[in-house]
């Protein structure tokens, strides 16, 4: 029960910087000059990876290349994002 | 979720138009086989399957095609690009132009626009895993009917590229059907569904 809501938390933490760094991209796209939003997505892009290494170092891979190779394949281990707390596939 | 990357997966560089292929090509984009509805029945048929193997491959053989679609895109765009009246006038390419100028559209080389009803998503593992095998035969065979055509090793050359991941994508979904059979009561495969039957 714990480790559940510690993974939630620290997933909680990249799908924040994921989308601040998103909805910056969006605005940039158009705004390409913009110093305050280039800032910000430099900020939430730094803070995702750090976000995301966190997590994947408790909780396995975000992404099939993040998977490490000793010990056997652990992409497909483990849920799928639709999977909620009490489904998992075998 | 899903992220971009700007590259293609297998370069496209072609010099001459071709409107006539591209008529051919666009099949691939829009058509029965397609790429784009290969992506739809593999990421669709995700979330009723209930062994991981079977899961990832989907996940990530779903995904590549969105990568063919993209690839076709490109092969269909520079086979169009810049035409004149009169070259889509003599490549047969006036019906398509007529409503999508250049554009790209999902359609088969019929003209027939993509439809959700060339595939299936069942709930059933081995429907599922068994039509996937043969949709990747299906495009397959579309690659070989567009290369009977196709003298151009601009074209040619992306699309062994694609015809070869057909086959490669069999042999995976192959493995999968095994796995989801292995999980199963080998006496009788089809005693019940793994992904509805409480068992």
């Amino acid at each position: 029960m714990n480790t559940d809501r510690k993974r939630e938390t620290l997933m909680r933490k990249v799908q924040m910087y994921a989308f601040v760094a998103h909805e910056c991209a969006l605005y940039l796209d158009c705004h390409p000059e913009n110093r305050k939003a280039l800032e910000k997505h430099g900020e939430a892009v730094k803070a995702l990876n750090k976000a995301v290494e966190e997590y994947e170092n408790m909780y396995g891979p975000l992404t099939a290349n993040a998977a490490k190779g000793n010990g056997g394949w652990s992409w497909v281990a483990g849920k799928w994002p639709w999977q909620n707390y009490d489904e998992e596939a075998k | 979720m899903w992220t971009y990357d700007k590259k293609l997966q297998y370069p496209v560089n072609i010099k001459n138009t071709n409107p006539a292929l591209a008529k051919m090509v666009i099949s691939q984009f829009g058509g029965p086989d397609g790429e784009l509805g290969a992506a739809m029945r593999y990421l669709s048929q995700r979330y009723t399957m209930p062994y991981n193997e079977a899961i990832g491959i989907l996940t990530d053989i779903g995904t590549e095609e969105l990568a063919h679609m993209e690839m076709i895109c490109a092969i269909v765009h520079q086979l169009t690009r810049d035409l004149t009246p009169e070259q889509i006038k003599e490549g047969g390419f006036a019906d398509y132009y007529t409503d999508h100028t250049l554009g790209l559209y999902p359609v088969a080389a019929s003209g027939t626009p993509w439809s959700a009803t060339t595939f299936q998503s069942t709930g059933d593992p081995i429907a599922d895993l068994s039509e996937d095998l043969a949709a990747e035969q299906k495009a397959r065979k579309t690659y070989d009917n567009i290369l009977r055509f196709c003298d151009d090793p601009d074209v040619r050359d992306p699309i062994k590229f694609l015809r070869e991941r057909e086959i490669v994508h069999f042999q995976r979904f192959g493995d999968a059907l095994r796995i989801v059979q292995d999980n199963l009561d080998y006496k009788n495969f089809y005693a019940y569904n793994p992904s509805f039957d409480k068992r």
